[in-house]
């Protein structure tokens, strides 16, 4: 019960993360691996607004969130926007450039030494005989919530239904006037604010590092696979389920083999239902 | 002639490395070897247009197995290198249909994941090593013109070669390239579906050419095994041999014989003799990489033909073919 609920309060967060790169690859169909060091600089930067600059940890969040999302709209325009029409593999692999750089640029600031921010919610209530934090509650409030809020922006604004028809056809989108420079920006802004937001708050309870960029984007992407690209909303179930096959996995198989467990899973749905386990729409690759 | 004056420069260039210190070697020898991965992969993704990232476990297949066959069962490096590919060959002939069955991007990432589970069970596994890896495995003696004097270690004896591994490892892409079945391949990169419609099983090419790279590939890490004398599951991670891999292609361009030379040379070699401190090193490896996919989208390769041609730009004939194919199927589909 315990290992259960450890899972999902892990698993919203991951969903949190792998919400914003369904925004980013599902819109502007960019493999953005730098998104996992969205999180990274977001985690940092709250530490650093808290701990050096001594501001509460609402503005400190509001800091690693700013950072975050400049760091997102960096890329998009240094990087990805002049690349639109190169095949997909050079994007890929300038992505990797930037997590190369990102991730040196941040151990020579910040070391890579393990860091929470401090001034989190302390305390913790119990469900049966599980013990729960109630900065896990916390954190899985506020992912539900901003994943909920994201979804709706999709859904009922004119600039998310506009990104849908980007994602589902960018080139006739384009003809029918939709502004896709500026569809671009909305994804990478709103997507790595969602990344901005699961660092800072991370950050508050567990310790960040400089180095956890890239396997964070991983935990995204086995998220997206198994919740399918089509939706915002399915992620948080996929997120959910991640956090508790780690779980089950981690208590299953103590000494090692967890990884394999969550990513021989994640195969499976992937030949088994390649449009992912709640993915109702038709894959178009 | 013309033709054979890349390899000629290929063979003087490492001879005259041949000749350096024993540091020199090894960094000569490490760099072709992960160069020869590159090439492995140069096969699936360059050719079948499948962005493989788990070329890493068939290097690591390749040195585990000669590790194991060599200080277990006393395996000598070419009874190894038969046994050792073989299995690799076998891995990727079970896993390639299942993970071939997806496209792309997800390709990508659920052959991600395979180098996860590599490098997971390596590491947790204590018949395997585990983290501490398996050391002590025995160099062949020296070649008999160097005599047990001339090459201490066999040092030298190794990196003469691998040499001849990544020539001959080269010569083999240059065969299936310049060949019907690298030709199909690449029309199955630019259009798959019609070249279903033209009756090609394009799933039987697609694995071919992913088995391909996973026996070149582990024909580079049994040589790893054999030059460096120890395996542990660090060098195989994604990082260290997969996205590097993926990276000498991308940069070097990709389906382009030379381009993983040119950009092993540049981002491997080049970086490792002018000895900067690790975090330059990096700084190089990632701005370099971004330059040259961003302002050179063919790659290093298409870069140098570009100044041999004087400027102009040339598209393939491939291309060019595949897209009147395309132009009479779509015409005469309005016609029925």
């Amino acid at each position: 019960m315990q290992e259960l609920l450890n899972g999902v309060a892990q698993g919203t967060v991951y969903a949190l993360i792998a919400a914003g790169l369904v925004l980013i690859f599902g819109v502007v169909r960019v493999p953005h691996f730098a998104h996992g060091e969205s999180v990274m600089v977001s985690g940092m930067m709250t530490c650093w607004a808290v701990t050096s600059l001594h501001l509460p940890v609402l503005l400190g969040a509001a800091v690693g969130v700013a950072a975050s999302v400049g760091y997102g709209l960096f890329l998009c325009f240094a990087v990805y926007w002049p690349m639109r029409n190169h095949p997909e593999w050079n994007l890929l692999a300038s992505s990797l450039g930037a997590v190369v750089i990102t991730q040196t640029a941040a151990i020579a600031i910040w070391t890579s030494t393990p860091r929470v921010t401090p001034g989190g919610v302390s305390g913790s209530f119990e469900i049966g005989d599980a013990i729960i934090p109630w900065s896990w509650a916390v954190l899985a409030a506020i992912s539900a919530a901003v994943i909920g809020a994201t979804a709706l922006l999709v859904s009922r604004t004119t600039a998310g239904v506009s990104m849908k028809a980007m994602a589902a056809d960018a080139e006739t989108a384009q003809l029918m006037g939709i502004p896709v420079r500026k569809n671009w920006a909305i994804a990478f802004a709103v997507g790595s604010a969602l990344a901005g937001v699961a660092g800072s708050v991370y950050s508050t309870v567990f310790p960040v590092s400089t180095t956890l960029g890239l396997d964070v984007t991983f935990s995204a992407l086995v998220v997206i696979i198994l919740a399918g690209i089509g939706s915002v909303a399915h992620v948080l179930w996929g997120g959910v389920l991640l956090g508790v096959v780690e779980a089950v996995a981690g208590t299953v198989f103590p000494g090692g083999y967890q990884d394999s467990m969550v990513f021989l899973f994640m195969l499976v749905v992937l030949v088994a239902r390649p449009n992912g386990l709640f993915g109702l729409e038709r894959a178009r690759d | 002639m013309t033709r054979f004056l890349p390899w000629a420069a290929l063979v003087a260039g490492l001879g005259i490395l041949g000749t350096g210190s024993p540091y020199l070697l090894t960094l000569a020898a490490t760099s072709a070897l992960a160069i020869m991965v590159a090439i492995a992969l140069n096969v699936s993704m360059g050719l079948g247009g499948s962005v493989n990232l788990g070329v890493g476990v068939f290097y690591g297949c390749g040195a585990y197995g000669a590790a194991l066959l060599n200080t277990k069962q006393g395996y000598s490096l070419g009874a190894s290198l038969v046994v050792a590919v073989a299995i690799a060959v076998v891995v990727s002939l079970i896993v390639g249909p299942l993970l071939l069955r997806t496209r792309s991007l997800y390709f990508a990432i659920s052959t991600l994941a395979l180098n996860g589970i590599f490098v997971d069970i390596v590491a947790s596994n204590d018949d395997l090593g585990g983290e501490l890896g398996i050391p002590g495995i025995t160099r062949p003696g020296p070649l008999p013109f160097f005599g047990e004097d001339g090459d201490p270690g066999s040092l030298r004896t190794m990196y003469l070669l691998i040499c001849v591994a990544l020539v001959a490892v080269l010569a083999v892409f240059a065969a299936i390239r310049g060949h019907r079945v690298g030709r199909t391949l690449e029309a199955i990169r630019e259009d798959e579906l019609l070249c279903q419609s033209l009756g090609y099983t394009t799933l039987g090419y697609r694995v071919f050419a992913f088995t391909v790279t996973a026996g070149l590939a582990a024909v580079a890490g049994v040589f790893y095994a054999f030059v460096i004398q120890y395996v542990n599951p660090g060098p195989f991670s994604f990082l260290t041999s997969s996205f590097q891999a993926f990276v000498i292609v991308a940069v070097g361009g990709a389906a382009r014989t030379w381009g993983p030379i040119l950009a092993g040379i540049v981002l491997v070699a080049g970086p490792s003799f002018l000895e900067f401190s690790a975090t330059t090193n990096q700084y190089v490896y990632g701005g370099v990489l971004l330059a040259i996919v961003i302002f050179l989208p063919g790659g290093l390769a298409a870069g140098v033909d570009r100044l041999a041609r004087g400027g102009a730009a040339t598209t393939s004939s491939l291309r060019r073919t595949l897209a009147r194919l395309k132009h009479t199927r779509e015409s005469e589909g309005e016609l029925s």
